[in-house]
């Protein structure tokens, strides 16, 4: 009897095996994706070499197949959408963690993982059927009319194109800058801030040189990954972006991305055709691969500086003719200036 | 009383089958037997009396076609077998040793002996009123025993001489095979809601349920489909080109579904009657050349029309589309500069500045919004959408706009020259009346099958989907025109061609 009692839990031997499993196949499964789309992609690799990268043909009656507009496409789009989301998805950050009074926090922080369970076809039919005519005919409109001098405002304006498509991709990727950058901000240490508030700094200040610092670094690996996002975001952009294989400096011209063009012909294509749509797919692949890379490195630092104490912590320094001043010292230098 | 040509038509008929069994109204029969033998006795001393007729038969409310029309013989209505035994989807088998017939449709089976008066239902004997013969060459059987033998109801309305044959839920019934099956199947999008409501009730009218899971991925991923035998059939707006059908490795039938127009929507405010284009306009609108609305080359063909002047805004489909390869193909029949600058095919480089939009409802949005817009798109999409579409001149010079009658037409201008493959394009056909931006949808099924079971489903889901014309009950609001009967005739022969091993399925 007493044995029994002894005796391990099967699940105890079994446990650590199962889940080694469930890692290994999805390290498999990435793989064998990986490797699905690399020998789709060659035989269009094979034809058209770097040169795919940098033609702006695509034609698919002649099989001529090049990258360049849906790189550029997928580039200024993203970068874009990014450049107007950054602002206000850190904005929105900041007024949740340390600004907004506490009944308000829970409330809108869901609304914006709400947004974030919208599916993105539902994004492309707002796009396409309420945000695209306000466009036509309000700021299409009138840049075209009062900017269209510069390139960067030539029309016409036909409500879908690279304007409608970066804005579209910015309301997308906005959840996720705004949710992991209110997480870092989390994790930034109470008593920073405490301390910052204890010896007389302003809000304004404690956000400035505690918060944005502390979690900066965390902050660029959530742009980063918006900007995977926005890359890889194929349905919603597509019914919006006008879908034209052209590179034209004009926001206001329909464009063409990689992952709409994929998901555009992709039903219908056949042979070479096929082949250079995995070669976009294997291009975009690696693209969003390095991001999230560079993404995960970032916050993983970021955590990582937390624990090392590298994180700053507020010091007042006693000057010996003045009032003193306040500064920020790195956590494991403290030891040095006692 | 039912009367025809001054017969008692119920007398000589008095056959009454209900479910499987038979209810011979017994007394009636053993009074009416020895008068029936002398009638006929009689009947037999004097030439035969047969009446060709302007008789029509519908069949769940559509009529019916047939090479040779229906007869009456001493007061029966007689049909070739071919066409009865078709509309009714019994499978038959022709002993001509013993000149029998035997129909079989489900759970019923009849046999049938030329020139003689008795028959077998499910193996119980029942007496004709006339029997099955040759008349002129074509075997005629009565229609009212074999229709009502096999499940359905049969009606005469004297007043427009009709016979009215109703399935029932019994005569619906069919059994392909002896145990439960499921087909893998997918490919073209546009046919999908046709295809799926059509797979479902199939589904139902078949005891044991044949199931048939339909994927709409697209046309050319259903060929890739089918290539891998991933797909026991495919569906595809576009025929295979010989290089695909050598990588299937054996010969593709094209099977047709259905046809449809493709129509030429535009957005023009307040224009106060329909627009006419010219092939060459319209060819010149999509290459670029003509850009405003009020060009000269528009409005000389549409006098009385004030349009404005307006840039012309060209939309086509995103996503590569079998409407795209019937309207790349339409344009480059007609314009040799289109012919040779762009050509045809699901997905084309666009000349000059166009907007994609994604799929027909994608196109008819952007139309819809864009003012001075035009596109193409499936006719049903135009109306559901309430879009304003062109006339097109065909090639016979006449302005005609989309609809089920100009597509008809449009296939009618093939007359006897349907390719016996059925790989045809309908684009600007010699029809005087033909619409012609018309195309075809097909479903794409090996002819050499390997499994005997899912060759059968595939063939006898043919059968009842195109040459039993039960499709045409669910294109309704699809706007989709039936097939010519010449075309079916040629689906009838390739089904035939359908074989495992050398061995047809349907003999």
């Amino acid at each position: 009897m007493r044995e029994k009692i002894v005796t391990k839990d099967p699940g105890e031997g079994i446990f650590p095996h199962v889940t080694a499993m469930a890692a290994i196949l999805i390290i498999l499964l990435s793989g064998s994706i990986f490797f699905v789309v690399l020998s789709g992609a060659m035989p269009a690799l094979k034809k058209f070499k770097l040169s795919f990268i940098f033609s702006t043909i695509w034609d698919p009656v002649l099989d001529i197949y090049g990258a360049a507009p849906a790189i550029y496409g997928t580039a200024v789009s993203s970068f874009l959408a990014l450049l107007i989301a950054a602002p206000l998805g850190v904005g929105t950050a900041i007024f949740l963690t340390e600004l907004a009074p506490g009944w308000l926090r829970k409330p809108v922080s869901y609304m914006v993982e709400l947004l974030a369970a919208v599916p993105s076809v539902v994004f492309g039919l707002w796009g396409l059927l309420v945000l695209a005519p306000w466009l036509r005919k309000g700021v299409g409109l009138f840049l075209d009319e009062k900017f269209g001098f510069i390139p960067l405002f030539r029309g016409p304006f036909l409500g879908v194109g690279m304007l409608t498509g970066t804005l579209v991709l910015t309301i997308m990727i906005l959840p996720t800058v705004t949710a992991i950058s209110r997480e870092v901000m989390l994790t930034v240490p109470l008593d920073q801030r405490e301390g910052m508030f204890a010896l007389g700094a302003t809000r304004w200040e404690v956000i400035r040189k505690v918060i944005l610092p502390g979690s900066k670094v965390g902050i660029v690996g959530a742009l980063l990954l918006g900007l995977g996002r926005a890359m890889g975001e194929a349905m919603a952009v597509t019914m919006v972006i006008g879908n034209t294989f052209i590179i034209s400096p004009s926001l206001l011209s329909p464009a063409q991305t990689l992952s709409s063009l994929i998901v555009s012909e992709f039903p219908e294509a056949y042979g070479m055709q096929l082949s250079a749509l995995m070669l976009l797919g294997l291009i975009l692949f690696a693209i969003t691969l390095a991001i999230n890379i560079i993404a995960l490195i970032m916050v993983n630092r970021s955590a990582a500086r937390l624990k090392a104490g590298k994180e700053l912590v507020p010091v007042q320094i006693s000057m010996p003719y003045g009032e003193g001043a306040l500064v920020l010292v790195k956590k494991k230098n403290l030891s040095k200036m006692e | 009383m039912r009367k025809v040509n001054g017969f008692d038509f119920q007398g000589w008929l008095n056959l009454k089958l209900n479910g499987g069994g038979i209810n011979l109204k017994n007394r009636i029969i053993s009074r009416a037997l020895p008068l029936m033998v002398i009638v006929s006795l009689l009947f037999s001393l004097v030439p035969v009396n047969t009446l060709a007729s302007n008789i029509s038969i519908v069949f769940d409310g559509r009529t019916v076609a047939s090479d040779v029309p229906p007869v009456i013989q001493r007061g029966t209505t007689m049909v070739p077998m071919r066409v009865i035994f078709e509309v009714l989807g019994a499978d038959v088998e022709w002993d001509s040793s013993t000149q029998t017939i035997t129909a079989k449709k489900a759970a019923n089976t009849i046999r049938l002996t030329l020139g003689s008066r008795t028959a077998t239902v499910n193996g119980r004997t029942v007496s004709l009123a006339e029997p099955a013969n040759l008349i002129n060459n074509r075997t005629m059987v009565p229609i009212r025993f074999v229709s009502e033998a096999l499940g359905a109801r049969v009606e005469w309305v004297a007043a427009t001489s009709t016979v009215r044959i109703a399935s029932t839920d019994a005569s619906r019934l069919r059994s392909p095979v002896s145990s439960e099956i499921r087909l893998t199947t997918g490919g073209a999008t546009f046919p999908f809601p046709l295809y799926s409501r059509l797979f479902a009730e199939y589904r139902k009218v078949t005891r044991p349920t044949v199931t048939i899971d339909y994927a709409g991925v697209g046309s050319g991923a259903g060929i890739r489909g089918l290539i891998g035998r991933t797909f026991d059939f495919a569906g595809s707006d576009a025929v295979m080109s010989e290089q695909q059908i050598r990588e299937a490795g054996g010969e593709v039938l094209h099977i047709p579904t259905v046809m449809g127009a493709v129509a030429i929507v535009y957005n023009i405010p307040d224009l106060n009657r329909r627009l006419r284009l010219t092939e060459e306009t319209l060819a010149g609108i999509y290459l670029g050349e003509i850009t405003r609305w009020n060009d000269p080359r528009i409005a000389s063909e549409n006098p009385g029309v004030t349009l404005p002047d307006l840039h012309i805004t060209v939309v086509r489909r995103s996503d590569g589309s079998g409407t795209t390869a019937i309207f790349t193909d339409y344009l480059s029949s007609i314009s040799k500069k289109w012919k040779d600058t762009v050509g045809m095919g699901t997905s084309v480089r666009w000349p000059g500045t166009t907007v994609g939009g994604p799929g027909n409802a994608g196109v008819a949005a952007q139309v819809a919004q864009i003012s001075g817009a035009i596109g193409y798109v499936e006719l049903s999409t135009a109306i559901l959408n309430r879009l304003n579409f062109a006339e097109i001149r065909n090639s016979s010079g006449r302005f005609i706009a989309p609809s089920e009658s100009t597509t008809i037409a449009a296939a009618a201008g093939f007359g006897g020259n349907v390719p016996k493959d059925l790989r045809m394009s309908l684009v600007n056909t010699p029809g005087a009346n033909g619409y012609p931006i018309v195309g075809l949808t097909w479903l794409l099924v090996r002819r050499d099958q390997t499994n005997e079971n899912i060759a059968k489903v595939t063939v006898d889901f043919l059968r009842w989907a195109v040459l039993e014309r039960n499709l045409e009950s669910f294109t309704a609001d699809l706007f989709y025109a039936p097939l010519p009967q010449n075309m079916l005739d040629i689906v009838r022969d390739q089904l035939k061609s359908i074989n495992v091993n050398g061995n047809p399925i349907w003999k």
